[in-house]
């Protein structure tokens, strides 16, 4: 009997073993699909690939030194040289400064007073088409020049800026070297101490500047946009490093299994919902993760604040702009660099819009949105997760539908997505790109 | 008795481990579906499958509107030109040339009336030997965008929906 029932038991155990082999191989060869990549599909991995690398700079014909070392020097010295300002305590570094990032960690700008708007960072502006959160500026070079005459931020003027070049030995050279000689500054009767156009014809800068030859005034237009010229020169060299998403991104396309080990299972969820069912990359498509365009999403106007008409104002200035990509300072005016001019939208369709922000380096650029009304990507979250309940209030202009598009975020939702947000966080710039020059 | 025990051992061994396998499923599972069972198809593979409408009648069969040609794929965030011809809808073999042409495009989103959000540029339309070229079209968001072409002759007017995907890699 005995001798009967053991190969049976026998027999059985093999079928035992058998079965749980092939159930293992089924199961924990699933879970195990999923430490490479089976979390995306193929369309998402597609567009993740599009997110990354940053990739070369674009051509900059409009600015013919803007991959001149020595004009990136020159801007470097400029960009942290305070004494471009009325008071002579304010650079483009006191709201882009390298410590945070390139913004300047406050809700609004602070320069001579304080302004409308949340400071954007420069890192990686080179990729843009438009500049200013309204886009009324369509160069690097052209961005530069109107923080100086803004009476809120350096409050200075263009014939204060080309004296300053002129009187320095140092600057004139390296200016010299760049662009030329400098017009003769010298003459006061000419070119006085302080002038600039101005909204106001009876300030006494717009009418020192009225008073001024119209030929004078292009050659101060000329040193002007060359100051912008060589400051942009070294924006474009603020570019960031590879952050955590691109190395992901890399091993991914590389198709190392460690890849699904470089982001966190959190930030993981969180970029599969950025670029799928969270359709956030209707509007953070590419590298930048911008589309370098302008939305209304919503926002409601915040007690005692003025109305900002965004993106409407920013076409007409920047179709008034003298320094615009088709203006006579503009070292290529015609061609493809125009057509961005030629064909904008009606003012009236843009009202309420502001330019996408690049998502990169996010977690290190609060506080959000135009106005700063967000301190933490926490808020920014519920504002997007709460829909249309979030709009309620008085709107400039139209909410445009493409909000709609968000789905509903759980709170694990916007966990994720935050802790996808912070991978995109890059080492900072080294030192030599992040302080002043000890000469320009 | 003794490989016996050993095969069994074996087996609850691996059914041990398997025991394991459905957590660790269940879990890649969660992480793969990330909670998104309330979600629609995001709005960029909407348009994957799509074919650019070639030719529209005006909602009144007054004029054809044929789409002669367009960039394949049509580039993202880059201007692009389109050439359109029209025909008497009721007679589709004559063609009109002194008809103007305007073009609005945007998205819908799912919207049955009006769109999302427009274009954001304003195209321009030359007319030569009867072929509308339309410049300065820039389409900066991923997904299907929609056109209506409002054809004018004289005191007649009509507009065609075009429905076009966007965009390559």
């Amino acid at each position: 009997m005995g001798m009967m029932v053991e190969p049976r038991r026998g027999r059985t155990a093999v079928i035992i073993g058998a079965g749980a082999i092939l159930f293992l191989l089924v199961f924990a060869g699933g879970a195990l699909a999923t430490e490479n990549s089976p979390l995306f599909s193929a369309a998402e991995l597609a567009e993740i690939f599009r997110h990354s690398p940053l990739g070369p700079l674009p051509s900059e014909p409009t600015n013919r030194v803007a991959d001149d070392p020595r004009a990136a020097k020159l801007g470097q010295f400029l960009f942290f040289d305070r004494r471009f300002s009325a008071n002579g305590r304010i650079s483009c570094a006191t709201c882009h400064q390298p410590e945070k990032a390139f913004a300047d960690g406050r809700k609004l700008a602070v320069g001579l007073a304080v302004g409308s708007r949340n400071s954007p960072t420069v890192l990686d502006t080179a990729y843009q088409q438009w500049f200013f959160l309204d886009g009324r500026a369509d160069s690097q070079w052209s961005q530069a020049l109107q923080p100086l005459e803004n009476p809120h931020e350096a409050g200075t003027d263009r014939l204060h800026v080309a004296h300053l070049l002129a009187d320095d030995p140092a600057l004139r050279r390296a200016y010299r070297q760049l662009f030329g000689p400098l017009p003769p500054l010298a003459d006061f009767q000419r070119f006085p101490a302080h002038a600039r156009p101005d909204a106001d014809p009876h300030r006494p800068v717009a009418r020192a500047w009225a008073g001024m030859t119209s030929a004078d005034r292009i050659a101060v237009n000329r040193v002007y946009s060359n100051f912008g010229k060589a400051i942009a020169a070294y924006e474009r060299r603020l570019v960031n490093r590879p952050a955590p998403f691109d190395r992901y991104v890399a091993a991914l396309k590389s198709g190392q299994p460690a890849a699904a080990h470089a982001l966190s299972p959190a930030a993981r969820r969180g970029l599969k919902l950025f670029v799928g069912a969270g359709n956030c990359v209707l509007c953070h498509p590419g590298p930048t993760f911008s589309d370098n365009q302008f939305h209304n999403v919503g926002l409601p106007l915040l007690p005692n604040t003025p109305v900002d008409t965004g993106r409407a104002g920013g076409i007409r200035a920047v179709q008034a702009d003298p320094f615009n990509a088709t203006g006579e300072y503009s070292d290529q005016r015609t061609g493809a660099v125009s057509d961005h001019l030629a064909y904008l939208p009606s003012p009236q369709s843009q009202l309420g819009a502001f330019k996408t922000p690049s998502l990169r380096n996010v977690a290190l650029t609060a506080p959000y949105m135009h106005d700063g009304r967000f301190a933490t990507l926490e808020q920014v979250m519920d504002f997007y997760a709460r829909g249309k309940a979030a709009s309620r209030g008085r709107l400039v202009g139209v909410r445009e539908a493409t909000v709609d598009l968000v789905p509903p975020l759980s709170a694990q939702d916007q966990a994720d997505l935050i802790a996808f947000l912070q991978t995109l966080t890059s080492p900072a710039l080294p030192r030599e790109l992040t302080e002043p020059p000890a000469a320009p | 008795m003794k490989k016996n025990h050993v095969a069994i051992l074996i087996g609850l061994a691996m059914l041990g481990l398997a025991g394991f396998a459905p957590a660790a499923h269940a879990a890649a599972t969660t992480d793969s579906a990330n909670g998104m069972g309330h979600m629609k198809m995001p709005m960029t593979e909407e348009a994957a499958n799509l074919e650019p409408t070639r030719q529209a009648f005006t909602a009144d069969h007054r004029f054809l509107v044929e789409l002669l040609s367009l960039p394949t794929p049509i580039p993202l965030a880059q201007y692009f030109q389109l050439r359109f011809a029209v025909y008497d809808g009721h007679d589709p073999a004559r063609r009109i040339t002194d008809a103007t042409l305007k073009i609005v495009a945007g998205m819908r989103h799912g919207q049955k009336h009006g769109f999302a959000h427009g274009m954001q540029s304003s195209p321009r339309v030359e007319v030569s030997d009867g072929v509308f070229t339309v410049s300065g079209m820039y389409f900066h968001m991923r997904g299907p965008w929609a056109l209506e072409i409002t054809v004018q002759q004289g005191d007649k007017r009509g507009t065609a929906a075009f429905d076009l995907p966007c965009c390559g890699q």
